[in-house]
């Protein structure tokens, strides 16, 4: 390691390195975040629950968005409709996602997080 | 571009690490390994989560999921289960004491709700061995706003503005502190931090330095900063040698990486600090006794006048703060004066750190709002006393400090409070007593400290804290009379008048709130020759209740003194003048038959 020259260093250092702790920083305020649950139970993973928890993560990551945080949970009670992501806005009704695809996954992201729109693909909604 | 989804942290913190948790790091990583998923999960030995009671921790995010008395060989299941199959592992969640609900996650429990961690924020949070961590949660940013935009009369106005009070004992306001250190001029000028933590149970600075040591080293050089100092001085004693390790790895890394040393950051300002061991000296922790020891001598106090300020290490103007303090520095700094002032009470800005120990049932390290009162911290974080036993006092400030009782819970904890109350702030230990213990023995265990860390300067310090002993022994084996309880209290003010330094000075305290708070437990022990709590021995008398003793021979066998005779089925006769009070016949009887009084 060079030694940093001055505060902008510092500063693009900081940058660089900010996201090793991002996923520790969301928990500390999970309660204000968008939280995406991706149910991953046996039945999810062999309907490529996997494939789309990793494109979540990914496609959060490459926008930098730091509002939404993704999680994983294990089995729902239905094996219908897999692979199904719940999604939960703060002050909103948590909504279940079936049959969810990477397009889809694009969908949720921009649409409904980003623009508060309501999309197809819903199977129900929870409390 | 870190791509881990899920983060695993493992107190690293130096209870935890006696419980394994090292060997958990290792096969929580080996179990990862096995199931192809280290890339996805990253696994980090951070410092003290705190809660110490259920250690060792490992905590799962960002569900925050909270995992309790972890062991080695649970590592795989938590992997397994928790990571592979995404089903937590019930069995190691958090169980509420009272409500006996399940918590799964740290934002849910109570010994959380209530806290505001910001000397702790990178407690349990960071890898306290990894410098870029530190600056991911803008470290070194205020040290770098200080010297390439603020100048050092200003930094000064946000410490005195911030109102924060230095957090080692007597709660001097450390903006003024710093003021005072800026007026001298000097070749040489130095910063010290006080790390001699001695308090019997407080372990808040060990804490700090073992989970955050960046925090310190940053607000040591903003200080040096301020005060026009280029040389500072860790004194730390030797029996922490984990919070050392990881700051002189963190002195190291910081130096690489241009944080520490000469013209950090490409200015003018160079600073660099460096570590002085102790050997454990409890009136080290006095700054004058603490300088001396610096600088090679005998750890004694020396008079004030002159103030480091003034004339301190090596005769030298220092400016000396408690770890405590410098930890809330940088935060401070870049999140400005009016932010801390809006946390706390008016005198008593901010947060601060307790130890909390004793007869609780969460026994932990805890960072409040100042004016959190006594039984929040008891009740809603500690979980009530432990066993379901009453409460009777609770020492706060260590051996230099006083009790507190049942009258005062409800008393806004901050540092006026506490003088008012008789006891003080001291740097934050907290031993919570329930109704088994015998007040004169707890201050007869205080004196005992004290006079075993007397350094035998001072004549009032040396031979009182003696004589106080003394007098409290008596009482203990039912030798006192009421002339005790009133030598007690002439000799325990005029130590505090007439000591050389904060030991002496503070000694008598634990002996004075005791005399006031619980009178009639001394009286009982002079007049009576009892002790209500059942603690002194030469006051007790074990018997066995006739009419509830079966003759089962139990409490004979365990007897180690063989003072227990009897026939088989038939009742049991303890012999008065053989008995030494161990009490092990009560324990071990089944039937209630052995009473003590």
């Amino acid at each position: 390691m060079n030694k940093i020259q001055s505060i902008e260093e510092l500063f693009a250092l900081r940058d660089k390195v900010k996201s090793q702790v991002r996923i520790r920083e969301q928990g500390e305020h999970i309660e204000e975040l968008t939280t995406v649950t991706v149910y991953m139970g046996a039945s999810g993973k062999e309907a490529g629950a996997k494939e789309i928890f990793n494109y979540f993560m990914d496609s959060i990551a490459e926008q930098d968005n730091t509002d939404i945080v993704v999680m994983q949970a294990d089995n729902t009670n239905s094996n219908q409709s897999e692979p199904l992501v719940a999604v939960s806005i703060p002050g909103k009704d948590t909504v279940l996602f079936g049959n969810v695809t990477k397009d889809k996954v694009d969908e949720i992201i921009t649409k409904y997080i980003g623009e508060g729109e309501m999309i197809d693909g819903i199977v129900s909604l929870t409390s | 571009m870190s791509n881990y989804k899920i983060h695993m942290l493992v107190c690293g913190g130096t209870g935890c690490k006696s419980s394994d948790s090292d060997k958990i790091v290792t096969n929580l990583r080996q179990s990862l390994d096995d199931c192809g998923m280290s890339d996805d999960v990253l696994v980090i030995k951070t410092g003290c989560f705190g809660f110490c009671e259920k250690g060792p921790i490992v905590k799962i995010l960002p569900d925050n999921t909270f995992y309790t008395q972890v062991k080695p060989q649970d590592a795989e299941e938590i992997v397994q289960s928790h990571i592979v199959l995404g089903q937590k592992v019930q069995r190691l969640l958090y169980q509420d004491q009272n409500t006996k609900e399940i918590i799964e996650d740290s934002k849910h429990m109570d010994f959380y709700k209530k806290q505001e961690r910001i000397a702790l924020r990178n407690c349990g949070f960071i890898d306290p061995n990894n410098i870029e961590e530190y600056i991911a949660r803008d470290g070194y940013l205020a040290l770098a706003d200080c010297i390439t935009k603020k100048s050092p009369q200003d930094v000064i106005q946000t410490v005195k503005d911030s109102g924060l009070r230095g957090r080692g004992g007597a709660g001097f306001p450390t903006g003024l502190k710093w003021e005072i250190g800026s007026r001298y001029d000097a070749d040489q000028k130095y910063v010290v931090c006080n790390a001699d933590e001695g308090d019997p149970g407080a372990f808040m600075d060990r804490s700090i330095l073992e989970g955050d040591p960046h925090a310190v080293l940053e607000a040591m050089a903003i200080c040096g900063y301020s005060t026009n100092a280029s040389q500072g001085r860790i004194y730390i004693r030797a029996e922490y040698p984990l919070a050392i390790k990881r700051l002189e790895s963190a002195i190291s890394s910081a130096r690489e990486y241009g944080l520490l040393g000469d013209h950090i950051l490409g200015t003018d300002f160079s600073f660099d600090v460096s570590l002085v061991f102790g050997a454990g000296a409890f009136v080290c922790g006095e700054e004058t006794a603490l300088l001396r020891s610096v600088e090679g001598g005998r750890g004694e106090p020396t008079t004030k006048p002159p103030f480091p300020a003034e004339k301190g290490l090596f005769g030298k103007p220092t400016t000396i703060n408690n770890v405590e303090t410098y930890a809330n520095i940088p935060i401070i700094i870049r999140n400005g004066a009016e932010w801390y002032r809006s946390k706390g009470t008016e005198k008593s800005t901010g947060t601060k750190v307790f130890a909390l120990a004793g007869k609780i049932n969460n026994v932990g390290l805890i960072e409040v709002p100042m004016g959190t009162t006594l039984r929040e911290v008891i009740y809603d974080i500690g979980g009530g006393m432990k066993d379901g036993k009453k409460f009777k006092a609770v020492q706060t400030g260590g051996p230099s400090g006083g009790c507190l009782t049942e009258k005062d819970l409800d008393t806004p904890i901050d540092f006026d409070n506490l003088i008012a109350k008789g006891s003080m702030m001291g740097s934050g230990g907290m031993i919570v007593m329930d109704e088994d213990s015998c007040m004169p023995a707890v201050a007869k265990f205080y004196l005992e400290f004290t006079q075993e860390e007397s350094c035998g300067k001072c004549t009032p310090c040396r031979i009182g804290t003696t004589r106080l002993l003394e007098l409290l022994d008596q009482i203990c084996n039912g030798e006192g009379t009421m002339e005790s309880l009133e030598e007690l209290k002439r000799l325990s003010k005029s130590i505090k008048e007439t000591a050389l330094c904060g030991l002496g000075q503070t000694a008598p305290n634990p002996v004075l709130s005791t005399l006031d708070a619980f009178w009639d437990e001394y009286v009982a022990h002079v007049v009576d020759k009892t002790c209500p709590a059942g603690v002194c021995t030469n006051l007790l008398s074990y018997s066995i209740l006739p009419d509830k003793c079966i003759g089962c021979t139990m409490c004979s066998r365990v007897c180690p003194a063989d003072a227990i005779s009897g026939e088989k089925k038939q009742t049991h006769v303890i012999d008065p003048a053989k008995c030494i009070k161990c009490g092990a016949c009560m324990e071990t009887c089944k039937f209630k038959a052995i009473i003590k009084g």
